[in-house]
């Protein structure tokens, strides 16, 4: 395998540092970290730059990435999957005069260039894209949410980042960020738009509870119906996860949303339709009432 | 008066793409297509600050000849201008090169105070054109808007709220400058039957290879991208599996039981 000779990890997200730093080290010779409002992110490189943009948020840190694509010429970029990430993906991009490969995953280094997966359409295809170096990849979220070691930097140097000339913050308003542990569960159940209403989530809330699983859903109970925050939906535009078993309930099963659990150990669907498409894409189905269902199940294990 | 551009996508309906289970190739005959719909959002918001600030709203897309409809969409809800860029070796372009023509094209109509784009397309899903469009136009830039406070006209300037990961901010930004925009507080209007009317008269500017000054030949279509992609394939999905539904919701039950005990819960 030929490795790029340097990679710039920048990294806004301190979840997604050890991953994506330990990717780095097998994709390239020499690894260094732009750690953007995250110091935990230093980890795992020869030396980190420790950004802090004081409050304005990652929008204020592309110069000082920029200013350090200049002086590292690297071969490689890699960013994480988030919103902030994709967009300072776009900036290294355009400094290096490439496009980034958004959501990539199968990473493969090649001569002189890197090849990748992508998933579009919705989740509907995948396409292999190649870029020759210099390639910025924007890691997609299974990248993002592997598990891997963390090896603090020994070298760190320090930025003060502010918004780019023309630019100015004005104010800034905080909200609880919902923190989720989809990507480790080891069980985790799964609702869909069959659940209903908020009473019906909420008993299936306190079911989760008890048999120790993380609580997902599909992207319309979180986008559309407001149910679940969206930090907990799973598909090709949510989170991406692997526990031992996937319970879903009352799940269609369309390819978005399978695309973020066909890697679980066990899927177990319930559906009271029959002809529900999750039955052609799941290990065991049970055809019924999913709150009938969970709540026979409570009933059982108390 | 404000010159506002708005960069939209025709898109299939992705929903209704599929896969040829023998070829592996997309099925996309007979798929509809449309405008982008979070480009229908950065229009509203456009159409919104031209109904506020005064101004005219010019919509831009690169694509073959049929993605005309989606302009004539956007002029039905407010868009006063639209402009094709079209040519068969625009084709096969990624974000690169696609930001590239653009600007070129955008430039041949003048100097725009606001750019405005949907946050990503729905079927590449990148989201890395607003990103690569304010550079390509020299804008300060403003992602994930979720709101727009004010546009100070005499002070040449935007204010508006933009999402951060946690939390919002507020930031004041020098035009030009490119907004991206988030779907929540911008929901495209119907057009009205006078839109629809205006819309199928009004002129649709179309600009070919041969047409925008200064292109330069590398820099468009497959040559003047960074990515290639040399094939599409379908996804993986798990295979079809047992069917419980003998012995209803006990069945199901137990083997719940069964399934939750191995995985170590009960
Ligand atoms: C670009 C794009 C990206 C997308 N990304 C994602 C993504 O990342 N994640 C995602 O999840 N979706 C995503 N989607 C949406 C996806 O296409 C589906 O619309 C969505 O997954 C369907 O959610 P659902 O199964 O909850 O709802 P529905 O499709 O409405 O299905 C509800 C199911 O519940 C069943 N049901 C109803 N009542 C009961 C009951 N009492 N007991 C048992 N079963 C019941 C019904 O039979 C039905 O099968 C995306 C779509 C697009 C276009």
């Amino acid at each position: 395998m030929e490795k790029a000779k340097i990679c710039l990890a920048v990294i806004d997200d301190a979840g997604a540092a050890a991953p994506l730093t330990a990717l780095a080290g097998r994709l390239a010779g020499r690894v260094f970290v732009a750690a953007i409002d995250a110091p935990e992110a230093a980890v795992n490189a020869e030396k980190a730059w420790l950004i802090s943009t004081g409050g304005a948020g990652a929008a204020a840190a592309v110069g000082a990435v920029t200013r350090l694509l200049e002086e590292l010429a690297p071969e490689l970029v890699i960013t994480g999957a988030g919103r902030d990430s994709r967009m300072l993906a776009a900036h290294c991009a355009a400094a290096l005069r490439t496009s980034a490969l958004t959501d990539a995953d199968e990473l493969t280094p090649e001569p002189g260039a890197i090849a990748a997966r992508r998933l579009v359409y919705g989740g509907g295809a995948y396409k292999s894209v190649r870029a020759a170096y210099p390639a910025v990849i924007c890691a997609g979220p299974s990248l993002a949410g592997a598990a891997a070691e963390a090896a603090p930097c020994a070298v760190l140097e320090e930025i003060r980042a502010s918004l780019p000339e023309g630019m100015e913050l004005t104010g800034r308003a905080e909200k609880s960020v919902v923190k989720v542990g989809l990507g480790a569960a080891k069980i985790v159940l799964g609702l869909g738009r069959g659940v209903k209403d908020a009473a019906n989530v909420e008993r299936a809330a306190a079911f989760a509870a008890r048999i120790g699983a993380e609580l997902g859903c599909t992207r319309p109970v979180a986008e559309d119906e407001g149910l679940l925050p969206r930090e907990r939906y799973i598909g090709v535009s949510g989170a991406v996860i692997k526990p031992a078993l996937y319970i879903a309930a009352g799940i269609s099963g369309q390819i978005q949303h399978m695309a973020g659990v066909n890697s679980s150990g066990v899927i177990i669907a319930i559906n009271k339709d029959k002809q529900a498409a999750i039955f052609e894409n799941c290990d065991y189905g049970v055809v019924g009432d999913m709150m009938e269902v969970l709540d026979a199940l409570d009933e059982k294990l108390s | 008066m404000l010159n506002i551009l708005v960069c939209v996508k025709q898109v299939p309906d992705v929903d209704l793409v599929t896969m040829d289970p023998e070829t592996g190739n997309l099925v996309r005959e007979g798929v509809p297509s449309m405008l982008n719909p979070l480009d229908g959002n950065a229009l509203e918001a456009a159409v919104r600050v031209k109904e506020r600030y005064g101004g005219a709203v010019t919509v831009i897309t690169m694509g073959p000849p049929a993605a005309e409809s989606a302009l004539r969409e956007c002029l039905a809800v407010g868009a006063d201008r639209a402009v094709l860029v079209t040519g068969r070796p625009f084709g096969g372009a990624d974000t690169l090169s696609t930001s590239y023509v653009l600007e070129a094209a955008a430039r041949m109509e003048g100097r725009f105070d606001l750019i405005f784009c949907g946050k990503e397309s729905l079927d590449g899903a990148t989201g890395q054109m607003g990103p690569q469009l304010a550079e390509r136009f020299g804008a300060t830039q403003i992602t994930g808007s979720l709101l727009i406070d004010e546009v100070d006209i005499e002070r040449g300037c935007i204010t508006a709220r933009r999402e951060l990961e946690g939390g919002t901010a507020a930031v004041e930004a020098q035009l030009p400058c490119l907004l991206t925009v988030e779907k929540a507080n911008f929901p495209a209007r119907l057009p009205s039957l006078k839109g629809k009317m205006a819309a199928k008269r009004a002129q649709v500017k179309v600009y070919t290879e041969n047409d925008i000054d200064g292109l330069d030949p590398k820099r468009i279509g497959v040559p003047g991208s960074g990515t290639v992609v040399p094939e599409i394939y379908p996804p993986k999905l798990p295979e079809p599996g047992q069917m419980i539904d003998e012995g209803g919701v006990e069945a199901g039950v137990s083997k719940l039981l069964e399934l939750l005990s191995a995985a170590g819960a009960i």
